[in-house]
């Protein structure tokens, strides 16, 4: 899923122009198509009321991981519905998924926990 | 991570409200194109970039381009800004610090800046209450869709049903709905973006129908037809056309277009016409087409070279005429007299064969 550094090389006045531009740093390059297909998918992933608040439950969560059985008890939906939302944020890149005993645990990939945590609170 | 099943719950989710408008904001940038367009205006830096240059680099056509621009820059993420003829688009700052958000999002492995105090909600909700241009708040009402959402076609539709209507008999509604979705793509190429599209497309799409119309004699065609062209259409050849209809008034018919149409009529050409009581407001700059020059029984060119096509069995008159962008006023009217004594002089005695009219 990771779209990998797509840092440009900058010239110290590109930098110093980026600076002045809003303080965002050196200017990324442009993403590909590709990887404007891949953006588009996480986003179209998180941009479902549901899977915010599924987001925002195994953030909250003790240890950062939750199992699908207590996400059910608390969003009150079916337990297939949750199950296809957590499958969803997995297959975008968002969540991790170990199973362990009787329950599959979900927990937020940790290169994305700042800025899922930055979206949530 | 120490997942114990005996914990209670997990916590609280996020409120359904405050969900729903997050997912609605979010899914404004979930399409590839848009995307690939923040980034590459974000990448442009404080320089910006011409809606040109993004369109070859999208592989999408200008409609579309012009649309996401148009999503993107009400959303606040991209500001527009005219340079000479061109329109420059630049990231906002929200636009630049939002991007990088959703990258990292995305699990791009760039560092976070260390000037990327606001985080992505604070981002998302400043999106939304950045006040568009014309000081329009972007419509907070959870649910509604955003102006810039609108699907083009949709707009399109009720122009292409009032105009099925006007040309009912001439033409079938197929060739209406060809031709105003060729007017759109036309217009936008040319116009870039502009809250007035389709208002332009109608009537763009409604005078090359009239015009196709009177070439083939579907069409009553009482009055004698004239075409002024000029590079821009937003300059000489308006002035030409807003001249001849207040000399000529209905004994003529009159088009204007330009071989590479502008954004909008120049400042000072709409002051000189003014000063004259001639009123440019209702124009726009629009491309050459070919009924247009078809319709036509006179094409006046004004500085656009070999852009127009010759047919046979018309009159054209080639006038070297300044151009009056980026002169001051006083130019500007040495350019209508120019043309307004060419008008009286030449043009009039050979379209109707009157003298002269009286000055005014």
């Amino acid at each position: 899923m990771s779209v990998g550094s797509l840092e440009a090389e900058t010239t110290a006045g590109e930098t110093k122009a980026a600076a002045e531009h809003g303080g965002a740093g050196p200017f990324p390059a442009p993403l590909s198509r590709e990887s404007a297909g891949r953006l588009a998918d996480v986003l179209k992933a998180v941009s479902d009321p549901t899977r915010l608040q599924l987001l925002s439950m195994i953030a909250a969560s003790p240890g950062g991981e939750a199992n699908v059985n207590d996400l059910t008890a608390a969003l009150k939906l079916t337990q297939p519905t949750v199950s296809h939302h957590l499958k969803t944020l997995v297959g975008a890149g968002l969540l991790s998924r170990s199973k362990r005993g009787k329950w599959a645990w979900y927990s937020i990939r940790p290169d994305r926990l700042d800025v899922i945590r930055g979206l949530l609170s | 991570m120490g997942g114990d099943p005996d914990v209670p719950s997990p916590p609280r989710a996020l409120p359904g409200g405050t969900a729903r408008r997050l997912a609605m904001r979010i899914k404004i940038l979930s399409e590839p194109v848009r995307l690939r367009l923040l980034s590459l205006v974000v990448a442009a830096g404080a320089v910006g970039v011409n809606a040109g240059t993004l369109a070859g680099q999208v592989d999408v056509v200008g409609p579309t381009v012009s649309h996401h621009l148009r999503v993107l820059t009400e959303a606040g993420l991209v500001r527009s800004s005219r340079e000479r003829s061109r329109i420059v688009y630049a990231a906002t700052p929200t636009g630049a610090r939002l991007y990088r958000q959703l990258q990292r999002l995305g699990g791009d492995a760039a560092p976070p800046s260390t000037a990327d105090g606001a985080t992505l909600r604070e981002l998302l909700d400043d999106l939304a209450d950045t006040p568009v241009t014309g000081g329009r708040a972007v419509p907070p009402a959870a649910g509604s869709p955003l102006p810039g959402l609108l699907d083009p076609d949709e707009l399109l539709d009720r122009v292409r049903d009032r105009l099925a209507v006007r040309f009912a008999g001439v033409f079938s509604a197929e060739t209406v709905h060809r031709y105003l979705a060729d007017s759109y793509e036309r217009l936008a190429h040319s116009a870039v973006v502009t809250s007035h599209l389709p208002v332009l497309t109608e009537q763009f799409a409604a005078e090359r129908l009239a015009a196709m119309a009177r070439s083939r004699g579907l069409l009553a065609k009482p009055v004698p037809d004239v075409l002024f062209v000029c590079v821009h259409n937003s300059g000489r050849s308006q002035m030409a056309a807003g001249l001849l209809r207040h000399l000529a008034g209905d004994r003529v018919q009159i088009r204007s277009a330009g071989s590479e149409p502008t954004v909008g009529i120049d400042p000072g050409v709409h002051a000189v016409m003014a000063e004259i009581g001639i009123d440019l407001r209702a124009e726009y700059p629009k491309p050459l087409t070919d009924e247009a020059i078809r319709a036509a029984d006179v094409v006046i060119t004004m500085g656009c070279g070999d852009a127009c096509p010759v047919y046979p069995g018309k009159r054209y008159l080639d006038w070297k005429v300044s151009e009056p962008a980026r002169r001051p006023l006083s130019g500007i009217r040495r350019i209508r007299d120019d043309i307004d004594a060419r008008i009286r002089t030449v043009l009039l005695p050979e379209l109707l064969g009157d003298p002269p009219a009286a000055p005014g």
